[in-house]
């Protein structure tokens, strides 16, 4: 089996790097010497890396492979991860998987992670040969995270032999179909192999910040002294579509924490599609909560440009309690990631969400 | 409609636990040195992290004359110079600075309580913060009495359990001077308070390295079999500084090493390294057994004093590269000072699983450079099969726990150097926490207002424990001020330390590690 090894020659920059064919079984060795000769260029001496986690990635659609490896690229900065790239690209003979290394430390420092990527092209139909590429080169007695970075994965053969061994399976649902059907399939991926691995959605993640905001207002016990009153609750969300849009599966996802943190909330959650500006569609605009008997009504809302949010609470006779201004992180897909791989056991509320 | 019986639903379940209950923080000592470098920058990590209580407010109090505003820019400056906060952000800055408020006062005068009561009651009706309160005294020692008893009189604290509302006092090292101050600053204090309103902080038990040393003992199965009499040597405890006294001559000169840091830090770093595993993490259980191996340290009595402990005070020197002051010419410090600048000791745990063996415990300022660690010796392998090996070359096995700069583990054992003859050689094997875990980790302060907030006096000290470390340390400090015939300076700044120190271990056949 071939492979080709993206590491600089010794003593040149990493810049340099001359891509060297090598076998796959070759690989951790040129890892090694790779890690070496950026020792060498830092003048640091690395006795020893650590290594907290396996990330495979699989990217069904080779030109995305440049995305999803900064996507790594970025996570592999702060996590010592082993980093295991498989991209499926139908130019690729299919009797050979090939594999490049590259080890970046621009992003760490001395005394910090810094990452190494394996990228493995691999024909679609070469799936068990991939497959025993990967199980080569896991790091060893470590968890498994497997971030598919396609469509709806439930029949690739290849997201089916991997999910084998995957401690936790990162997806993001937005590219499975807006609305319920992405949805539908994310529901059927927990239940997917007798739910032997946890599920991380990159669109819940999305949504990460709604939460916090809802949960934040209703700390204060004057705003939680209103929570009984409101029986209802409007979510607006983004679309640029001019024709009917369906659900947003952002606005689902919430709609579906809302019911399971309060359930009289059932059936009483309207989503309003709002056209917007606002280049992300699907996102979310506004949450109201509100009562039907009276003026009190929490409500939380994103201006969409600027990176904040506002809140503002409202008693019976409909005057204000209390607003607030929230931050909102950023959504980049490597900061979404990175939180799905921080934590890696089964997420409660996201299972709950979806029934 | 009960508010106070419901529980926010939103919040269940959701990664950020915030501390809940609403409180005002108020800070005695709110111009000085400890609160602008480490409790302002702590609470607005907090505030950016989004973990203090939503209903929550801060206000200052000191002799200096400052309004609000003027106390709120300090904040400002205190976040923008801290070298401790992780991600400056205006917007949370404003939502805090709206949240802070200053008193101005004399601690000694009865009339300045009565306007800190009177904030705090309109903080309470505009923040909700229902009457509960945190005072922290950054203060200097000898005046915390007084604060608690004038607190007292403003009907500022009641006695816990006598209010629905929560009152609670935190104090800072140094806790006494020595056992009998130590017990009647507890008297007076227990005089006004319960012992579980009193956070005695101690800032090394909040620091993520020191909590670890209990995680890499008691969360992994290999280490605690071997941790004891039968495997290990001897333990080195060091805390270094490079630094001076700075501009704290006459503060240091009433202090010294011994209740600077060995009476505090370095027990501290002792008891986790040597306790038994607690049935749990919760306060009284984790400082039971923490306490109870202060209490199982053998006594140092006068005739045991000359092999147990050495003190030390700097001359001028060089510290990295710089040429240095002697102790004795540093600003406010008397010119025959005796004040030790630097201690080594060695103690015995009397204990089936510490039995005979000594644990060094030494810290100095002006030493070469700033570390903490904790080094388990290990002994020698029994045998050597090795035939013709270099057997000079073989050390015992080290694990060395650092704690600062860099907080890291490291097991020193042999292996083979390449080729065709038996060489041995040690190396070490470096895990460093930054390498393994990218997130950025909060400060020691931060954590321990964030317990404090929460209820949680694990990580803080309590009055036996405090006693237990002075009833130790008493007659070593008697001995120590009563002989005046010491030959100071006896260490050049930038060594580590006298001869003497050396002479300590070597007396057992041992050495200090290099560090
Ligand atoms: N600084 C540190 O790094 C550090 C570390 C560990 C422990 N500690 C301990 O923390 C405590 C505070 O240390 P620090 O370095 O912050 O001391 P500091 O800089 O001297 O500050 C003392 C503070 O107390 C106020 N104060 C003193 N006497 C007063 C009085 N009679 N009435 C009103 N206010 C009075 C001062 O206010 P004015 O300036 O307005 O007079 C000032 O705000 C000490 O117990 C120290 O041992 C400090």
């Amino acid at each position: 089996m071939a492979a080709l090894v993206n590491v600089p020659p010794d003593g040149a920059s990493p810049d340099e790097s001359v891509p060297k064919q090598i076998s796959v079984s070759d690989v951790d060795r040129e890892l090694d010497r790779a890690w070496k000769s950026l020792a060498a260029i830092r003048g640091d001496v690395m006795a020893l890396r650590s290594c907290t986690l396996n990330v495979v990635t699989l990217v069904p659609d080779a030109r995305q492979a440049g995305t999803a490896s900064s996507a790594i690229g970025s996570l592999a900065a702060v996590h010592p991860i082993r980093a295991i790239t498989v991209v499926e690209d139908a130019e690729a003979p299919e009797e050979a998987v090939r594999a490049w290394v590259g080890v970046d430390g621009s992003k760490g420092s001395a005394d910090h992670a810094c990452g190494a990527e394996i990228m493995l092209r691999a024909h679609p139909d070469s799936g068990p040969r991939a497959l025993s590429a990967v199980r080569g080169l896991l790091a060893a007695d470590l968890p498994v995270a497997l971030w598919w970075r396609g469509g709806p994965p439930l029949r690739a053969p290849l997201f089916a032999s991997m999910a084998a061994f995957a401690d936790k399976i990162i997806v993001d649902s937005v590219r499975f179909g807006d609305g319920e059907a992405g949805l539908d399939t994310l529901r059927r991926l927990i239940e997917y192999d007798g739910r032997r691995a946890a599920i991380g959605d990159l669109n819940w993640e999305r949504i990460a910040a709604w939460r916090l905001s809802i949960a934040a207002c209703f700390d204060h016990a004057d705003v939680l002294a209103l929570l009984p009153e409101l029986d209802r609750c409007t979510i607006e969300f983004a679309t640029n579509s001019v024709r009917t849009t369906p659900a947003s599966a952002r606005a689902l996802l919430l709609a579906g924490w809302l019911t399971d943190r309060v359930p009289r909330l059932a059936r009483r959650i309207r989503l309003n599609a709002r056209r917007d500006e606002h280049p992300l569609t699907g996102s979310i605009l506004r949450v109201v909560l509100s009562s039907s008997n009276s003026g009190c009504e929490v409500a939380v809302s994103w201006a969409g440009s600027a990176e904040d949010m506002s809140a503002a609470a409202r008693g019976p006779a409909g005057q204000e309690v209390r607003s607030w201004k929230f931050s909102r992180d950023t959504q980049s897909e490597a900061e979404l990631l990175h939180r799905c791989v921080d934590e890696l056991a089964r997420d409660p509320l996201l299972e709950a969400a979806l029934t | 409609m009960v508010a106070t019986e419901l529980v926010n639903p939103f919040r269940q379940g959701l990664r950020v636990d915030r501390a809940t209950e609403p409180c005002q923080l108020v800070i005695f000592g709110a111009s000085g040195d400890l609160t602008h470098r480490k409790l302002l920058p702590a609470i607005y990590n907090l505030a950016q992290a989004q973990l203090l209580p939503a209903a929550f407010s801060v206000t200052g109090f000191a002799r200096q004359a400052m309004d609000d505003a003027q106390f709120r820019s300090l904040l400002a400056t205190a976040v923008a110079e801290s070298g401790e906060v992780r991600r400056r952000d205006q917007q949370t800055l404003e939502e805090l600075e709206q949240r802070v408020h200053y008193v101005s006062g004399d601690f000694h005068d009865p009339t300045a309580y009565t306007a800190l009561k009177a904030a705090l009651e309109r903080s309470d009706a505009d923040y909700g913060t229902g009457g509960n309160r945190i005072f922290y005294i950054a203060t200097p020692a000898s005046l915390y009495v007084d604060i608690v008893e004038k607190l007292h009189a403003a009907g500022l604290v009641a006695q816990h359990g006598a209010s629905a509302s929560f009152v609670r006092v935190v104090v800072e090292k140094p806790f006494g001077r020595n056992l009998t101050s130590a017990r009647s600053l507890d008297k007076e204090l227990l005089d006004y308070l319960c012992e579980d309103q009193v956070y005695r902080i101690d800032h090394y038990l909040g620091k993520e390295t020191v909590q670890n040393i209990l995680v890499f003992r008691f969360a992994n199965g290999i280490f605690e079999p071997i941790w004891n009499r039968r495997y290990v040597d001897n333990v080195q405890i060091t805390v270094a500084e490079s630094l001076g006294i700075e501009s704290r001559g006459s503060f240091y000169e009433e202090t010294g090493v011994v209740r600077d840091i060995i009476q505090n830090h370095a027990l501290q770093l002792m008891s986790l390294v040597a306790m038994e595993p607690p049935t749990t993490f919760d306060a009284r259980d984790f400082r039971d057994e923490k306490i109870r191996v202060i209490e199982a340290i053998k006594p140092l009595g006068a005739a045991s004093l000359a092999q147990s402990a050495v003190r030390g005070q700097y001359g001028p020197g060089y510290v990295a590269g710089e040429s240095v002051a002697g102790y004795r010419q540093e600003d406010g410090v008397a010119l025959d000072s005796i004040t030790p600048t630097y201690a080594a000791l060695r103690f015995f745990v009397d204990n089936w699983r510490w039995a005979d063996v000594p644990f060094y415990v030494r810290s100095g300022k002006r030493l070469p450079k700033r570390t903490s660690e904790i080094a388990i010796h290990f002994k020698q392998a029994p045998h050597l099969p090795f035939r013709k090996t270099q057997v000079g070359e073989l050390t015992s096995n080290v694990l060395a726990l650092s704690i600062q700069p860099n907080e890291a583990i490291t097991l020193r054992f042999g292996a083979k150097v390449p080729g065709p003859s038996m060489r041995v050689r040690s190396v070490a094997m470096d895990f460093g926490y930054g390498a393994a875990f990218g997130a950025e980790e909060s400060s020691a302060y931060e954590r321990l207002i964030l317990d404090c907030m929460k209820g949680d006096q694990t990580l803080f000290d309590r009055a036996d424990g405090v006693e237990a470390a002075w009833s130790l340390l008493d007659p070593v400090l008697a001995a120590w001020d009563a002989d005046r015939a010491v030959a100071f300076p006896n260490y050049a700044a930038g060594t580590w330390g006298p001869p003497e120190a050396d002479r300590l271990l070597a007396q057992d056949g041992r050495q200090w590690r290099h560090l």
